[in-house]
């Protein structure tokens, strides 16, 4: 005969918020976010180096020959944004005595910068496009997530690995005595 | 038969390894399950403990109108931030882009701790804020925070002990937040103390840039903003200023922004020794504030106007293919470009010494030099107005 096994209401209740607050995370509409990506530029091309998607604020004056658009998981285009790529630094110093300036331009072969984008929770991917509107770019959005704290639960296997390993060999060795 | 016995001891030793490691991996699992449940349940006692404070810090005979009390609270150690709002007036959304939505989201939820997605928000009604305090946001220092609680006779005013108590994102040095006025952003890097960073801000804001013409007669169409919490921007200052673009991105868009300055203090008797140089490159600005403080409305000049320096540098720019026709304040000779503009002329040296600018200077040539002048002035006016009518 075997016990019936009783759930606890706490863990019951526990394990209800635990869902709620699992299906709150999929359902918190993505107004008000903006999707920050970081690309690389050189004669190799464009790349991704990195993505977040936080609360804030993207700017609303765009101007470039470049176009970035946030694609939906039905291939719709939900956002199209003009941007350049920052190769040129202007740099200016100026002399303390008569205010005359002097630098100039870097003309930059590479370079590292970002984009702040208007987040939809639908948009699935971004495509770059260069001057002519012919794709340079496509990336799946795929920002960095918190990771789960997965230290501890690895430390624990590992040192339960370990002590497996130790029984074994103190079973073997006491076998071949 | 040896073989056999050999194999037998070998899968038993495995089976005692996968046993033992499953028994510990359960352990830890269920370890960190119950450290869940103790956070949740120091997320109840600092409710309770704080709904008894306010309820005790009601105006009363023993506790009378206007008398104060200071409360401490303890916290689960990895909350960040509690926020306080005070539902029943208007709030300032810059202070948190993600406390609106949360506020937007939980009707009727008041206290909010950070990370949000590890606490449930409360809902108490007992409470108020000062106007111009709300909400009110507090960093969490050593697992707790402090409240003043001011009795009343509704409800108490809750508010910081320390102003540097307060954890905001984003506060406004100047103009209205309207949206659709066009958004600077200030960000702080190598500033001690930040409250000469707000003033910093303050300064070029108001006494620089709202000083100068085009900006002057439209200040309306300007909002300036700063981010001043300690930032880490990955910025190196050597000849001149770098700073890691995701980085600043990422702290600007705490604030509606079009464009940023990063403020970079350096004193002016070092710079004198080491000069760095002021820099501009895409929508971000990086000023050198040791620098003559026209410097900003430069820099601003090709970040939005998108013009050129008009002092010659013909070893830098002959090294780069520099063009004139990219650039709406440098045209061959003739200065057909801006025929018949009042206030213009045509004068040799536009970036090369082949060029030609529209007047003899400006602050786009000298730094004693305050203004654009016509040409740059009409330039600028145009992109304001572009600005202003494009959708946003």
């Amino acid at each position: 005969m075997t016990k019936k096994s009783k759930i606890k209401m706490p863990e019951k209740a526990l394990a209800s918020l635990l869902v709620m607050l699992v299906i709150a995370q999929f359902t918190i509409a993505a107004d008000g976010q903006v999707l920050i990506v970081s690309f690389h530029y050189d004669e190799a091309g464009l790349s991704v180096q990195e993505q977040l998607i936080k609360y804030g604020y993207a700017p609303g004056i765009r101007e470039g020959i470049f176009t970035a658009e946030l694609i939906g998981a039905d291939s719709s285009v939900i956002a199209s944004i003009p941007f350049d790529i920052p190769l040129n630094e202007f740099t200016d110093i100026a002399d303390n005595a008569t205010g005359e300036l002097s630098g100039g331009i870097i003309r930059h072969n590479q370079t590292d910068f970002a984009l702040v984008l208007p987040y939809e929770h639908e948009a699935k991917e971004i495509a770059m496009k260069g001057p002519l509107g012919k794709d340079i770019l496509r990336a799946r959005i795929n920002p960095s997530k918190p990771q789960p704290k997965a230290g501890g639960i690895i430390v624990f296997a590992a040192l339960g690995f370990m002590v497996g390993i130790a029984a074994a060999a103190m079973l073997l060795r006491k076998k071949k005595r | 038969m040896m073989q056999q016995g050999n194999l037998g001891t070998l899968l038993f030793a495995v089976l005692v390894i996968i046993i033992a490691a499953a028994a510990l991996f359960l352990g830890a699992s269920y370890i960190i399950s119950a450290n869940s449940q103790v956070k949740q349940a120091e997320a109840v006692v600092f409710r309770s403990g704080l709904l008894q404070a306010l309820q005790a810090n009601k105006a009363s005979a023993l506790r009378p109108q206007g008398s104060t009390s200071i409360e401490a609270f303890t916290l689960p150690d990895d909350a960040d931030t509690v926020c306080f709002v005070d539902e029943s007036r208007e709030y300032n959304t810059l202070i948190d882009p993600e406390l609106n939505q949360l506020i937007r989201r939980y009707e009727g939820a008041t206290i909010f701790i950070k990370p949000t997605d590890s606490y449930l928000p409360i809902a108490a009604k007992d409470f108020t804020l000062d106007e111009g305090n709300n909400p009110l946001c507090l960093k969490a220092t050593r697992n707790g925070i402090r409240l003043r609680m001011q009795s009343a006779p509704l409800k108490p005013i809750i508010s910081e002990v320390n102003a540097s108590d307060k954890r905001y994102r984003c506060s406004k040095v100047i103009g209205s937040g309207d949206e659709g006025t066009i958004g600077i952003v200030f960000l702080p890097h190598g500033y001690n103390d930040l409250d000469r960073f707000r003033e910093d801000a303050e300064f070029y804001a108001e006494n620089i840039f709202l000083d100068t013409e085009p900006y002057a007669s439209s200040p309306e169409l300007f909002t300036f903003y700063m981010v001043d919490s300690a930032l880490e921007l990955g910025c190196k200052v050597g000849s001149i200023i770098t700073c890691d673009d995701f980085k600043v991105k990422r702290a600007a868009s705490d604030c509606p922004h079009d464009f940023i300055t990063v403020l970079a203090e350096r004193s002016k008797v070092y710079d004198s020794l080491v000069p760095v140089r002021s820099s501009a490159k895409g929508n971000l600005q990086k000023i050198n504030t040791a620098d003559k403080p026209t410097v900003f409305t430069h820099e601003f000049g090709h970040i939005f106007g998108k013009l050129a320096d008009e002092y010659v540098d013909d070893r830098y720019y002959r090294a780069i293919d520099f063009r004139e026709e990219d650039y709406p304040n440098c045209d061959e000779a003739g200065c057909n470009e801006w025929a018949g503009v009042s206030g213009t002329s045509c004068r040799q040296g536009c970036s090369l010494s082949v060029y030609y600018r529209p007047t003899e200077n400006s602050v786009m040539k000298n730094l004693d030099i305050k203004s654009y002048g016509p040409l740059n002035e009409r330039i600028i006016a145009g992109k304001m107005v572009q600005s202003k009518a494009s959708e946003r």
